[in-house]
């Protein structure tokens, strides 16, 4: 491919934008969740994210065909890129969740989602990311292998195993199912 | 009745928690919109490094968080505030910006000496306040209220922190509390000075009295905050002392009239010449806003039996009044295992902020200190138990 000045393209600003709109806080939630839950990191990974797709629409000719998708792997990769590199040596497995909340008068709903973020940060990073990629941001088992890289089967796999997990984690009280 | 798992992992689509901040996602928009207006090289900043994962996370409410964002961007203004003194309108800036600083503390030592200076920075506002004759029983209230909940959070703090820096912190505390009782010592008899001129020069009984009262009141509180701080530099050294010598304590937490938490601590302290009884107690109150702990001995020792009531609870102690802590949540428990016999002892609080049961527990000979991060699930799957 010879090398050329990449000429502005009207077309690649609107399916970026749209893109940006659709999907700001489906990718925000997933790197909250994936990255310990902290806000502002996930700010930092989630400009990243946008910013690279942006360079990525800008410099290529090709279109990119699945644009959620692409955007979460690139996620993934920032994750790993930028965050898992300089975290300090805490695997992220051994990641303890905070022992004092600070819950102020909540309703029992409010306080149950707590509960299960918390129990979240215990699960391991694979585990974690699948119940995020499928319950937080909703996707099916099929765009959920398609990020993951397996096949709708090996995540439904994953996904109940994950739970299962979880469900062994949360004390007896919480849960009624 | 509560939902599925999976329906529980939905809603979290709609946690305020995940939520972004309507701030951000406003300067983002106009990042990528002057991003995509200049075309060809993209000119953000990379993110090279992000910032320290907490060990702890400590949620933020949103008010709280917002105010941080402001106080961060405004350095200024906090700078500023550092000298305030109740009833200065920055006064409220330097409170959140101690706040801030406590959550942002690097380690459970950084925050007991953190709590510490804090401490220190209530007493200088009493004394500031009180040499102006400013001070009002309300402020006085206050500020000996929080003063005794930095106090007590560096105590409590203790069988938290390393075995090696327990020595350490407690002679900061020490040293602290003793600089504290000698500067309300000296202002207490400064007061006098100030109040006998006072009465000297007060027109008639009429205008005489309400002042007398106020001033009654707040050495009320003078007093108080002297107590409290000699009890704590008694609790410090005998902490410090029992390290290897054999210590029996006695932990009881009973609620007052106003609706105060008391912490009483009672301990046996077995000299090799005769038995000595320290009594130490101090007061946690209920209105301060540091964090809840729960305190968790755990024994083992058949000859150490605990009362049968005594083991079958959870007990959280609440500084902050609205606090709703439940109890299926997990939390660390600070296994506090002091010279030899674990004590097993959990109770359940309930109501706001009312803590009612007692706890007996007999603590002997060799102390170690654990720390743990645990469901309370009935099962306990101690994985490391290393200490």
């Amino acid at each position: 491919m010879e090398s050329h000045i990449p000429t502005p393209s009207p077309g690649n600003d609107a399916i970026f934008l749209s893109a940006y709109h659709a999907h700001l806080k489906s990718i925000f939630r997933y790197i909250y969740y994936r990255t310990g839950q902290e806000k502002t990191d996930a700010e930092e990974l989630t400009q990243e994210v946008f910013m690279r797709t942006w360079a990525y629409l800008n410099h290529h000719e090709r279109s990119i065909e699945d644009i959620r998708a692409f955007l979460f792997q690139v996620a993934r990769h920032v994750i790993a890129d930028r965050w898992r590199k300089h975290k300090p040596s805490i695997a992220l497995d051994e990641m303890k969740p905070s022992e004092e909340p600070r819950v102020e008068h909540r309703s029992d709903a409010a306080v149950d989602m707590i509960i299960i973020e918390q129990y979240l940060l215990l699960l391991s990073e694979k585990h974690r990311e699948v119940l995020t990629l499928r319950f937080i941001n909703d996707m099916t088992t099929e765009e959920t292998g398609k990020v993951l890289g397996m096949t709708a089967n090996h995540v439904a796999v994953l996904t109940n195993r994950a739970l299962n997990k979880l469900r062994k984690l949360l004390p007896q009280e919480h849960m009624t199912v | 009745m509560k939902n599925s798992l999976e329906e529980q992992l939905s809603s979290l689509q709609h946690s305020p928690a995940s939520e972004p901040d309507p701030q951000w996602v406003a300067s983002l928009r106009s990042k990528m919109e002057w991003t995509m207006a200049r075309r060809g090289a993209p000119s953000y900043t990379p993110v090279t490094h992000i910032g320290k994962l907490a060990w702890f996370k400590r949620p933020f409410t949103a008010a709280l968080l917002s105010l941080a964002v402001l106080l961060l961007i405004s350095g200024g203004v906090t700078y500023a505030a550092q000298g305030a003194v109740p009833g200065n309108p920055l006064y409220p800036v330097k409170l959140a910006s101690e706040e801030m600083r406590l959550k942002l503390a690097s380690s459970d030592i950084v925050r007991t000496e953190l709590e510490l200076t804090l401490a220190s920075r209530r007493m200088e506002e009493f004394r500031v306040l009180s040499a102006q004759d400013k001070i009002t029983p309300e402020t006085a209230a206050n500020i000996s209220a929080r003063y005794e909940a930095h106090v007590s959070a560096a105590l409590i703090a203790l069988p938290t922190l390393p075995q090696d820096a327990v020595p350490g912190i407690t002679e900061t505390i020490s040293h602290t509390i003793d600089a504290h009782i000698e500067t309300s010592a000296a202002w207490e008899q400064n007061r006098e000075e100030v109040d006998k001129n006072a009465d000297r020069m007060q027109a008639g009984d009429a205008a005489r009295e309400p002042l007398r009262q106020r001033r009654e009141e707040v050495r009320k509180q003078i007093d108080r905050m002297r107590e409290f701080a000699r009890e704590t530099r008694n609790a410090a050294k005998l902490l410090k002392e029992s390290r290897s010598e054999e210590v029996k304590l006695k932990i009881k937490v009973e609620t007052d009239d106003d609706g105060r938490a008391h912490v009483k601590i009672e301990a046996e302290q077995k000299n090799k010449k005769k038995e000595k009884k320290n009594k130490i107690e101090f007061t946690v109150p209920l209105n301060a806003s540091t964090s809840s702990v729960e305190m968790f001995w755990s024994s083992d020792d058949e000859d150490k039996k605990m009362n049968e009531d005594a083991t079958s609870a959870t007990t959280t102690i609440f500084y902050d009044s609205r606090a709703v802590y439940p109890p299926s949540f997990p939390t660390s428990t600070l296994r506090y295992y002091y010279p030899g016999a674990q004590i097993n002892t959990k109770m359940e609080s309930s109501g706001e902020g009312s803590v009612s049961q007692e706890i007996k527990s007999e603590i002997t000979s060799e102390s170690k200190m654990e720390f743990k991060s645990k469901s309370n699930s009935g099962d306990n799957e101690d994985d490391d138990d290393s200490p």
